[in-house]
């Protein structure tokens, strides 16, 4: 076997290349924490409602003896939807900043992955495509919701 | 006009060399059987076989690329990883054309100082150049200069969110 040679630096193509992919892979990644959040306030909404409901519900199924094992029932009722919707209201607020942020970072993904000739970015192509659907879907949805 | 099949098999998710025919970069498509196939087509009657697995740390402004993808990717959190064993392929072919030719490349399982692939033909001609597997020490070197500088950084951003803390509770 002959001594190995050194490979030399990778052509300014592949270099170009490898760099364009390590993007593409980077903004798929931030666009998976944009769709994180983006359900993470659905998902504070539906806690906050079933805190709610919840509450309502021990009051009634009590008949409102509950108020009298726990006088300050309605005040740590009142204290614990608080608490879930200034998470809500937070991350309300901020989904018309990340929801348009995280459908660029797809977009940006798709392409730069695409461009990619020596691999298929299948998975994180289609993966990518899902996060600009379900983020359009929130944006529309939390636009209504702040309209109205 | 004188055309040249490629089937290349072996291939892994961490390791797609690149095939370089004659000074040009070839793709290759994966295949039902899922192998991967390239054809290349010349007027010449012979042909210089390059597949390279190039490591993104050997580019010329490595260090700069590395740090620039580390504060874009909010200090490593949002990039992929580098290819932490740095084993590179190295294989050259040179080889007669006739007609329609036909070349199966079977890789091996990447490790360092052995075979990467065995080759098969049906050339007039057939020359091996080169075909092993070995570790780029300068990639490794480089790698873990990268390493150090990522976690100082990351000790120094520790600390001054600490000192910032203590600040503003007043400790400090």
């Amino acid at each position: 076997m002959e001594r190995p040679v050194p490979v030399a630096q990778p052509p300014a193509k592949v270099l170009a290349n490898m760099y364009r992919v390590r993007l593409g892979k980077l903004f798929s990644n931030i666009s998976i924490l944009g769709l994180f959040l983006g359900l993470c306030t659905v998902l504070s909404f539906m806690v906050t409602a079933t805190v709610l409901v919840m509450s309502f519900a021990i009051l009634i199924v009590s008949f409102g003896t509950i108020l009298l094992a726990v006088p300050d029932y309605l005040s740590k009722m009142t204290k614990s939807v608080e608490v879930t919707l200034t998470v809500t209201n937070y991350l309300f607020q901020a989904m018309p900043v990340i929801a348009p942020l995280t459908i660029c970072a797809s977009a940006l993904a798709i392409v730069l992955l695409a461009l990619d000739k020596n691999t298929k970015h299948t998975g994180r192509i289609i993966l990518a495509s899902v996060v600009i659907a379900a983020s359009i879907i929130l944006f529309i949805v939390f636009l209504g919701a702040a309209k109205s | 006009m004188n055309t040249l099949h490629i089937n290349l098999t072996g291939l892994r998710s961490n390791f797609r060399p690149y095939l370089v025919i004659d000074g040009k970069n070839i793709p290759y498509k994966r295949n039902a059987t899922g192998s991967y196939d390239a054809v290349y087509t010349t007027d010449k009657d012979s042909a210089n076989i390059l597949v390279y697995k190039y490591l993104e740390i050997r580019g010329k402004l490595w260090w700069l690329m590395s740090l620039l993808f580390f504060f874009v990717s909010v200090f490593g959190i949002f990039d992929s990883r580098y290819d932490k064993k740095c084993i590179v392929a190295h294989l050259e072919y040179n080889v007669r054309l006739q007609g329609e030719n036909h070349m199966q490349l079977a890789f091996y399982p990447p490790h360092d100082k052995l075979r990467a692939a065995d080759a098969a033909g049906d050339f007039p001609a057939f020359e091996e150049k080169q075909n092993i597997f070995y570790i780029d020490k300068i990639a490794k070197k480089r790698q873990r200069i990268m390493l150090a500088v990522k976690l100082l950084i990351w000790v120094a951003l520790i600390a001054t969110g600490i000192l910032v803390m203590l600040t503003s509770f007043g400790v400090l």
